[in-house]
């Protein structure tokens, strides 16, 4: 019996398409690690990737009265899907560290960090905010860290760094490195 | 005077050498002055305009635009770079026999043409407007007037300039039986490099995750600011401290680059 085309599809959420990777591949993970998944996932592909809106269309279509296994056999193949489903779960797995995302402010004046010895806690990600009070650009960039980002003139950038292992990781300001120097300290 | 030179040149350095591959590659294509000058020009501009909105990138994306910006800019070198070597393992050496009638496949020599046009400019585009930003604060700082800083900049660019050019004399000099895989051998690195610095944005955007931070540190060993870690880095994407998913995407697109040049490749040597 075909599908009324009168039907709107049901409304598609990335949570539907985690919980059913989350019920697959659920011994690879603990309950704190699945919500952390969940939130993640959903944020950060929603945010940058794609809409869901985006998703629900591939649902469109009235030959099948279950939309999610149109999803799964017919537009994209079982294989795929589950490929799909694993990068997905593997670009999720370190949700648990994000969940306690710890800030700390960092300053630029007069071409110098404030504070010079930023001391952050090992093998957590921290969130440093930089504000640059001073009128010219700066490049915050540490080798040791992996970090380079411009900070413009009057304004904050956020930079993500960790998780380190404990010891002292040197940064300074590219633009202004005879003064702009500083050093993180993961303990 | 002499900071602002240094500085330059390290900015300027990663854009020539690739200017210099590229220059090097193209070589005997009807036309390439044109084009590569044209993608310099297209980059300058760019720079201009890209560092004009650097704060209105930064904010956008929630904070990280800056991280997503030059992640899309590397990203799409990555793809033009791919699509020249693998276009080129199929038609180079039919090219290279035909080489002795100059201009006789315009059009698809200026079809690679354009996709590297694209390259140089986003080279430049991404290295400039850093530079672009650096001097304006340099200049508008009390302490260094604008003559000084302009003479520091040319300095640093003539210098920047040089080991572009020096690196093009370099290929030229390479015998025509191993010019084409010279060349494309350093596209390919450079390509992975290129893929690895988008990972490096990409996690520092926290995009994606790190896997490991660093993977090893041989920064003891070849620093990242010493002359040989930055003409390393620059030519073939060498890091000090590399995140684990930076050496993923670089092995992953040197592999995928790489299987896609011999599957080019297969009909030519099967028509032998």
């Amino acid at each position: 019996m075909p599908h009324s085309s009168l039907d709107a599809p049901p409304p598609f959420h990335y949570r539907q398409l985690i919980n059913c990777a989350r019920e697959e591949y659920s011994f690879l993970f603990n309950d704190a690690t699945k919500l952390a998944i969940r939130a993640w996932v959903g944020h950060v592909s929603e945010k940058y990737f794609w809409k869901s809106e985006l998703i629900s269309e591939y649902f469109i279509d009235d030959r099948y009265e279950n939309h999610y296994h149109l999803y799964e056999r017919n537009l994209l193949g079982e294989p795929v899907v589950s490929f799909f489903r694993i990068c997905l779960l593997m670009i999720a797995m370190p949700a648990g560290a994000l969940a306690a995302d710890r800030e700390i402010a960092l300053t630029i004046k007069d071409h110098r960090f404030e504070p010079a010895e930023v001391r952050v806690p090992a093998g957590e990600k921290v969130k440093l905010m930089v504000h640059n009070q001073d009128a010219t650009p700066e490049e915050f960039e540490s080798h040791k860290l992996n970090r380079e980002k411009i900070v413009p003139g009057n304004s904050k950038a956020t930079i993500y760094i960790g998780p380190l292992s404990p010891g002292q990781y040197p940064f300074f300001g590219e633009f202004n490195q005879k003064t702009a120097q500083g050093v993180v300290i993961a303990e | 005077m002499l900071g602002a030179a240094i500085i330059v040149f390290r900015e300027t350095l990663e854009a020539a050498l690739i200017l210099g591959i590229i220059a090097a590659a193209t070589r005997g294509v009807l036309g390439r002055g044109r084009w590569l000058t044209a993608g310099v020009a297209a980059g300058v501009m760019g720079a201009l305009l890209v560092a004009g909105l650097t704060e209105r990138i930064g904010q956008m994306a929630n904070g990280i635009g800056q991280e997503m910006f030059n992640a899309v800019v590397l990203a799409i070198a990555v793809i033009m770079l791919a699509w020249h070597n693998i276009w080129m393992s199929r038609h180079g050496a039919q090219m290279a026999r035909e080489a002795k009638q100059v201009g006789k496949d315009v059009s698809s020599g200026t079809k690679d043409l354009s996709i590297l046009f694209v390259v140089i400019a986003l080279a430049v585009l991404r290295e400039g407007s850093e530079t672009v930003l650096f001097l304006y604060g340099l200049a508008s700082s009390s302490n260094e007037g604008w003559s000084s800083v302009i003479y520091g900049g040319a300095l640093g660019l003539a210098a920047g300039a040089a080991a572009g050019i020096a690196l093009y004399a370099g290929f030229l000099s390479i015998p025509s039986k191993w010019f084409f895989s010279a060349t494309s051998g350093l596209i390919l690195l450079l390509a992975a490099s290129m893929s690895s610095q988008m990972a490096h944005f990409l996690v520092q955007g926290d995009v994606l995750p790190s896997l490991a931070s660093p993977v090893w540190d041989t920064s003891r060993l070849l620093a990242n600011d010493s002359a040989l870690g930055s003409l390393l880095h620059a030519l073939m994407g060498y890091d000090a401290a590399p995140a684990g998913m930076q050496v993923v995407f670089y092995l992953c697109t040197f592999i995928l680059i790489l299987f896609g040049m011999r599957w080019a490749q297969r009909p030519i040597t099967h028509t032998h």
